[in-house]
């Protein structure tokens, strides 16, 4: 079933990213990043280095966590992403724990995948206070926090459940905190100055530590490992690209804590753009002249309006052809036709993120999981609505139309499916403004849409680039659902029309 | 023309219908009669074709008739099938309600507009209404439009279940009328159900009358008055009230 409805949706795939793919045979470097400002950063760094005469590289900006960026340089979908020696010792592989870089290196070399020199700077985790909060309870150590047990504590989502996130560092310190929330790391210094939190973690070259005047405490245990930057690529590309891999420790020993922290804080509180501050980065450093190129409101917009409805389209598209039989097998074997329900009914209870990183496995990254799992979402109202229509159509009706002597599909199509019609189009209807919002999540996985600056604007506390993508996917879902009320009028026979657009 | 032998119908395990057996000629009417839950409907949608008796054969000339076999809509459009209420396609207008079978089976336009123009004259159906939706149509244009359908392969077979029930008293007086020209003039083999028995009489001299999914007696409306064969016809022919009867319990009272 599975394998089935992953060939179909390849199958749609294969006309529209063809191009992708032979960009692809043109060895163009792709390099990921994950979704906060300095990895972004570091990624726009790589891309300009990388985009020299001769070679091409591609900057896939904020694709969600560690472990989406990590399956996806496994996977190839990416050649190069900045990681830091701290994550990789205890989040990748958690269950060694390699100590020093050399044993990374060799932990890595095995996965296929080389380690860059450091960077030069260390953006190790750090637990933040407001100073005046921290000096009224005498607070200075992470030790110190213990004696409070009140205090609220919120920390980014990845820490939560990271292997050197909370858990552990909650087991260092024995600390007894139970009201703990995990929220979005942009979000989160947001409600430490608002006073709904205490404490939050922090990534010591964040700029918002010295914009806020925050307080670190001290480490006292030396519970958080050096977090050195460094970048991750495939070691095939040694030699297949020997050149990008020259360019790209270039980096090495270039940049440190300060120039990082003050980097972070052109884009953050200085509200530059990163391809700006990346090129002004190169400029200084190697004498690098890098053309930036800022996309016009109305270009971006235009690509992520093609993004999103290529998003949509496809994945509804998909669902409809498999759902509409689906619906009709139900309601001509109603036993069977429970398990199918349920079956779907599963994929919908699946949260929309879950559902994403789940495909990821299957898919990659960017556009192609993320219809898989519009798909998915798209299936149940349509079938549900199919069956609906179908088994709600009168004895009287379906034994006329069996006693007048038409064929089975005659049948369908004459009459089951027209009178069914209405149903399944308010399934399809519901669909499409289900997946309009969920298609903004996509963006998490490095599939585009209007999810990117909804997206990039959480990250830089930007409700323009916000309402840039919310103001159009709400529009979309508007326009969708008018068009399919303007549908029902046009092709739907009048008596079978709802009261509303009659 | 249609032979029934030895049906049986259970439902639950309890048998709803038969066992029994119904031999109808050729260019005959013959009315199934009989109180609620007697098994009249469900033997006519066994004729038709829509339910599968438990036991025993459906014949056509002869020919067993298999509800289930990959002939089986042959034997359908043999047979015109109209039910109370019409069992109109709501989505469809009135000429495709008719015309629908004809245009699937690729008949001939021409010859399709022909026999729509004749059936129309028959019923007397306005021209205007067939392009009407059946919701835009009366109950008794509803009905016409039904047989129109039912006519539409010139079937040999006419089976009608309560076609009239649904109408007011006066259209189906009116009604009843026409239709019985109708059926005379087109000398098809015509099976009705019916529950009324001055309307079975009004069409048929040859009244089945069915009691517990048995044939309680058969034969014409004086047969079943005058030499009832036992206390359920008797009961049965003298339950219908009279304008007459009725006035005299005014009188009475």
């Amino acid at each position: 079933m599975l394998g089935r409805a992953r060939l179909t949706v390849a199958f749609l795939l294969l006309g529209f990213f063809s191009s992708v793919a032979h960009a692809q045979q043109d060895r163009t470097i792709t390099i990921g990043s994950k979704s906060f400002t300095e990895s972004v950063l570091l990624g726009e760094l790589a891309a300009g280095l990388l985009n020299a005469p001769g070679s091409k590289a591609e900057h896939r900006k904020q694709l969600g966590g560690t472990r989406i960026l990590w399956s996806a340089l496994q996977r190839g979908d990416i050649d190069i992403y900045p990681e830091y020696s701290g994550t990789i010792a205890r989040e990748i592989f958690a269950g060694k724990q390699p100590g020093s870089l050399a044993d990374i290196r060799r932990e890595l070399a095995s996965h296929g995948i080389g380690m860059t020199e450091p960077l030069g700077f260390n953006n190790t985790y750090a637990i933040a206070m407001k100073p005046r909060r921290a000096s009224d309870l005498g607070i200075a150590t992470i030790s110190d926090l213990a004696r409070h047990p009140s205090l609220r504590l919120g920390f980014s989502n990845e820490f939560m459940d990271r292997g050197d996130g909370w858990p552990a560092l909650k087991q260092a310190y024995a600390l007894p905190h139970n009201n703990v929330r995990g929220l979005d790391h942009d979000l989160a210094y947001r409600a430490l100055e608002g006073g709904d939190l205490d404490a939050i973690d922090v990534y010591s070259t964040d700029a918002e530590i010295s914009y806020y005047g925050l307080q670190l405490l001290t480490d006292d245990r030396s519970y958080f490992p050096a977090y050195d930057a460094v970048f991750l690529y495939r070691l095939e590309l040694e030699k297949s690209d020997p050149g990008a891999i020259r360019s790209l420790r270039r980096l090495e020993g270039s940049i440190d804590a300060n120039r990082m922290s003050a980097l972070n804080r052109a884009v953050k509180i200085g509200k530059q753009a990163e391809p700006v501050v990346a090129a002004g980065f190169l400029r200084e450093r190697f004498d690098l002249y890098a053309s930036v190129a800022v996309d016009s409101m109305l270009s971006r917009l235009m690509q992520r309006t093609a993004e999103h409805l290529a998003l949509v389209g496809l994945s509804l598209l998909a669902a409809i052809l498999v759902a509409i039989p689906v619906g009709l097998y139900a309601a001509r074997r109603p036993r069977l036709g429970q398990v199918l329900l349920g079956m779907t009914g599963i994929a919908q209870t699946i949260p929309g993120l879950a559902l994403l990183v789940l495909m990821i496995p299957l898919f990659g990254i960017g556009a192609e999981p993320a219809i898989a799992a519009l798909f998915l979402y798209s299936l149940l109202p349509i079938v549900r609505n199919t069956h609906a229509g179908i088994v709600g159509i009168s004895l009287s009706l379906s034994e006329s139309a069996q006693a007048l002597g038409l064929s089975r599909a005659g049948r369908l199509v004459h009459i089951e499916l027209p009178l069914a019609m209405p149903s399944i189009l308010a399934g399809i209807k519901t669909a499409a403004v289900i997946n309009i919002g969920t298609a903004t999540l996509g963006a998490l996985i490095g599939a585009g849409g209007y999810g990117q600056p909804i997206l990039t604007g959480i990250r830089l506390d930007d409700m323009g680039l916000i309402l840039e993508g919310a103001v159009p996917a709400a529009a979309l879902a508007l326009l969708a659902q008018g068009a399919f009320e303007l549908g029902e009028r046009l092709f739907l026979p009048r008596p079978l029309r709802s009261q509303r657009s009659a | 023309m249609i032979e029934l032998r030895d049906i049986e119908k259970r439902y639950d395990g309890r048998l709803a219908v038969g066992p029994l057996d119904i031999a109808v000629s050729s260019g005959g009417i013959t009315a199934l009669i009989g109180p609620s839950g007697c098994g009249k409907s469900t033997l006519l949608r066994i004729v038709a074709g829509i339910i599968r008796p438990d036991a025993g054969a459906v014949l056509f000339d002869g020919e067993p008739f298999d509800p289930d076999s990959s002939n089986a809509d042959t034997f359908r459009h043999r047979m015109g099938y109209v039910i109370q209420e019409g069992g109109l396609f709501p989505h469809l207008t009135a000429r495709r309600n008719i015309d629908l079978l004809a245009r699937h089976l690729k008949r001939p336009a021409d010859d399709i507009a022909d026999r729509l123009e004749t059936l129309r004259g028959l019923t007397d159906f306005p021209r205007d209404g067939l392009d009407r939706y059946p919701d835009e149509l009366s109950g008794g244009q509803r009905q016409r439009v039904a047989l129109m359908r039912a006519l539409m392969l010139d079937p040999d077979v006419l089976l009608l279940d309560e076609p009239l029930g649904a109408l007011d008293p006066v259209i189906r007086y009116d009604l009843q009328e026409e239709l019985r020209s109708i059926f005379r003039s087109l000398d098809k083999t015509v099976l009705l159900v019916t529950h009324d028995i001055a309307e079975a009489g009004f069409f048929s001299n040859d009244i089945v009358l069915l009691n517990n999914g048995m044939v309680a007696q058969r034969g014409s409306l004086r047969d079943l008055v005058e030499n009832s064969a036992n206390d359920f016809v008797r009961k049965f022919v003298t339950a219908s009230r009279t304008i007459d009867s009725a006035l005299e319990g005014i009188v009475q009272c």
